[in-house]
């Protein structure tokens, strides 16, 4: 980390990350014994900031989007017809959006919402469908490695979620479907969400306290 | 027979083509190897076969895969300061591999004797990251234990290292593995003579295609969902309903709307009986969202909740109950102020107006909300809340999320940080049940129509399912 730069500045980078990493940890222990700390509008100041500074990222972003397709359509790259299509789109937007009385809630931009943003989401997002009818093809076999437990399990859980099939099945099968999501993915699930969070305590353990920190 | 026209990777051994820089199932780096050796180890050619013969026009492949790929140094992670001189940039190396052969220390499993050499395992380096392994696919995920024994340098063991060398390329194959199925038999036959399209038996893209075909438009033509068929629902929708329903008239509900257009298909399902329930309990609503799009999802869904609203609820909204906090940027570093301090968090609405001045919510200046609502597709969205917002104002929360969401966020429900969960447009349903609402002639032709819909996609489903089996079943008759 910081390997390039002059120690001192490693330091003092990794000294304002440990202030202010101990300081919000000060704050949310004294939250967590319900005392009011005086750390309290330094925490609020300093996420303020945080919102802040994502909104101005936000704006960068945009500024680099736009930059780094005017300069392909200046360059002529390929396909660069799809750029000039992003940047007219951009603008246009842009400007219905200042020009507009209502700003971001106008007509015009609720329109472009309904009828383009919306659909467009809509139609990549119903792609899944297909995805799962391929995946359920290839992968939800009794030949194949682990296959058959996939199967059961997924078989169950459709059946027991569908009404066409739910009301044929017994009411054992359904109290097995609600045992599997209560007991056994549950206990993984458990076990995935403790294991990523002490990794990630281990994970800035290492980065404070580490040999190579 | 094209059989030189492929060569069995070294380490997973699936077949991949002569000219194949990474392999296709495990990515392992092949450019440079032997592959005429590689060829007649896994395919032995027959006499009259041209045996390949790497072109001398293709580009010179690098002499050592570290160059262009520094992530496989051992020391990657080490300062320049902290290599030996011989591994800096710009200094000899002391013995350069042979030129176009990755370095066999750094893939030892690219050794062309490997395989000779069943009881002699390569030596493994030693891990130089926290944790190693290929996303724990291929090889078990290792914890570097230098971080608890700085001083031991020595080489970690992991449970494989005492299996025999066949067995644990046996289990590399095993996770390797790709179900081999629509596979065009012209190309592999050519002799065969049929075109795309047409095969033996199950193959017959057609069939398949036509079948799901055949089975979509039976169940767009017969609609024939029962009044009384319901979907399954899991536990938590009562006890939302619940939450909700104890809410006292003006209490203040801060709403994370954390879905947009692609998921409202589901999601208004679940999240428009939520809605609606608020809406007649005279709820005050500060809805904020950290997608782009959540916002204008929201007011779309919260105006649909009050066509269906009654008289008297829609006379409670007359006032200035909602309000729209719009787009909150940066992600999870923004939601502890929206837990400490509302108000500083979301400074003025979509319309520019100063939050802090509307009577609607003014009892968040001193008070926590009476309840979060969290409207979500994806999980993290619903963890993010209960460790950075719900921690700091200890108000309930009631999560409408995705059917696919549901299994993430149970173990929450269970442990009593999320009050009640309704998941999916089975939890909106049964949801819409509790609230005893006698539905319009729509909405019941609504519901008729998405529970008509999940039957005949089981319907699908299970076709597909059962003639994948077959295929499979089939092929492994194949000579």
């Amino acid at each position: 980390m910081f390997a390039q730069r002059s120690p001192w500045i490693n330091r003092i980078a990794l000294l304002i990350v440990a202030l202010v990493a101990g300081l919000l940890f000060v704050d949310r222990l004294g939250d967590g014994f319900n005392s009011d700390l005086p750390t309290r509008p330094i925490a609020n100041l300093l996420y303020t900031w945080a919102l802040l500074l994502s909104a101005f990222t936000l704006i960068l972003g945009v500024f680099h989007l736009l930059w780094t397709h005017l300069d392909r359509i200046q360059q002529g790259s390929q396909e660069w017809p799809l750029s000039l299509l992003l940047v007219v789109a951009f603008v246009l937007v842009l400007v219905a959006g200042f020009a507009a009385s209502g700003g971001v809630t106008s007509p015009l931009l609720e329109w472009t919402f309904d009828a383009l943003i919306a659909p467009g989401q809509a139609t990549l997002f119903a792609l899944t469908g297909f995805f799962v009818v391929a995946a359920a093809y290839r992968y939800l076999r009794l030949g194949s490695p682990g296959g058959l437990w996939i199967l059961a399990g997924a078989l169950i859980t459709l059946l027991v979620q569908t009404p066409l099939s739910q009301q044929a099945l017994p009411p054992v099968a359904t109290q097995f479907a609600d045992w599997l999501l209560l007991v056994p993915v549950m206990a993984v699930m458990r076990g995935a969400l403790l294991g990523g969070a002490l990794a990630v305590l281990f994970a800035g353990v290492r980065l404070f306290f580490g040999p190579k920190g | 027979m094209t059989s030189t026209s492929t060569f069995g990777c070294p380490h997973c051994g699936k077949p991949n083509p002569l000219a194949a820089t990474f392999c296709g199932a495990c990515g392992a780096y092949l450019l440079g190897l032997d592959a005429a050796e590689m060829t007649r180890k896994s395919n032995p050619p027959a006499d009259d076969e041209p045996v390949f013969q790497p072109r001398n026009d293709a580009p010179t492949p690098p002499s050592d895969p570290a160059q262009t790929q520094p992530w496989l140094r051992p020391d990657f992670d080490q300062p320049e300061s902290e290599r030996p001189d011989s591994e800096r940039p710009g200094s000899e190396r002391p013995n350069p591999p042979e030129r176009g052969r990755p370095s066999p220390d750094d893939q030892p499993w690219l050794r062309a004797d490997s395989d000779a050499q069943p009881t002699d395992p390569p030596p493994r380096p030693a891990p130089q990251r926290l944790v190693g392994g290929l996303q724990g696919l291929i090889e078990p995920i290792e914890i570097d234990q230098s971080l608890f024994r700085p001083e031991s340098a020595g080489p970690t063991r992991s449970a494989l290292d005492d299996l025999p060398y066949e067995t644990r390329r046996e289990l590399r194959q095993l996770f390797a593995t790709d179900v081999p199925i629509l596979e065009d038999p012209a190309q592999e036959n050519p002799e065969v003579g049929l075109s795309a399209g047409q095969g033996r038996g199950l193959w017959r893209r057609n069939w398949i295609y036509g079948l799901l075909l055949a089975a979509l438009l039976l169940g767009l033509w017969f609609a024939n969902a029962t009044p009384d068929s319901r979907p399954h629902s899991w536990p938590g929708v009562s006890a939302a309903y619940s939450a909700i329903d104890s809410l006292s008239a003006d209490a203040v509900v801060l709403v994370n709307w954390a879905y947009d257009p692609s998921n409202a298909g589901e999601m208004d399902l679940a999240a428009l009986p939520v809605i609606e329930h608020l809406l007649e309990k005279g709820a005050r609503l500060l809805v904020v969202s950290q997608l782009p799009g959540g916002p204008a999802t929201a007011r779309r869904l919260i105006a649909v909740a009050r066509t269906g609203a009654s008289q008297a609820a829609l006379s409670r909204q007359l006032g200035d109950t909602l309000v729209e906090g719009g787009y909150l940027p940066g992600g999870v570093a923004s939601l502890p102020l929206l837990g400490q301090a509302p108000v500083q968090s979301v400074p003025v609405d979509m319309q520019g107006r100063a939050v802090g001045n509307r009577a609607a919510i003014r009892a968040l200046a001193t008070d926590s909300p009476a309840l979060l609502l969290i409207l979500a597709a994806r999980s993290e969205e619903v963890q993010r809340w209960i460790e950075q917002v719900q921690s700091l104002d200890d108000a309930p929360i009631v999560a409408v999320t995705s059917a696919a969401v549901d299994p993430a966020i149970r173990p929450y429900v269970d442990s009593g940080q999320i009050v009640g969960l309704v998941s999916g447009y089975a939890g909106g349903i049964e949801y819409q049940t509790l609230m005893a609402d006698v539905l319009t002639t729509s909405g019941q032709e609504s519901q008729r129509r998405h529970i008509t819909g999940q039957n005949w996609a089981l319907v699908v489903l299970l076709l597909v399912v059962a003639v994948g089996s077959l295929a499979g079943l089939a092929e492994r008759r194949e000579p």
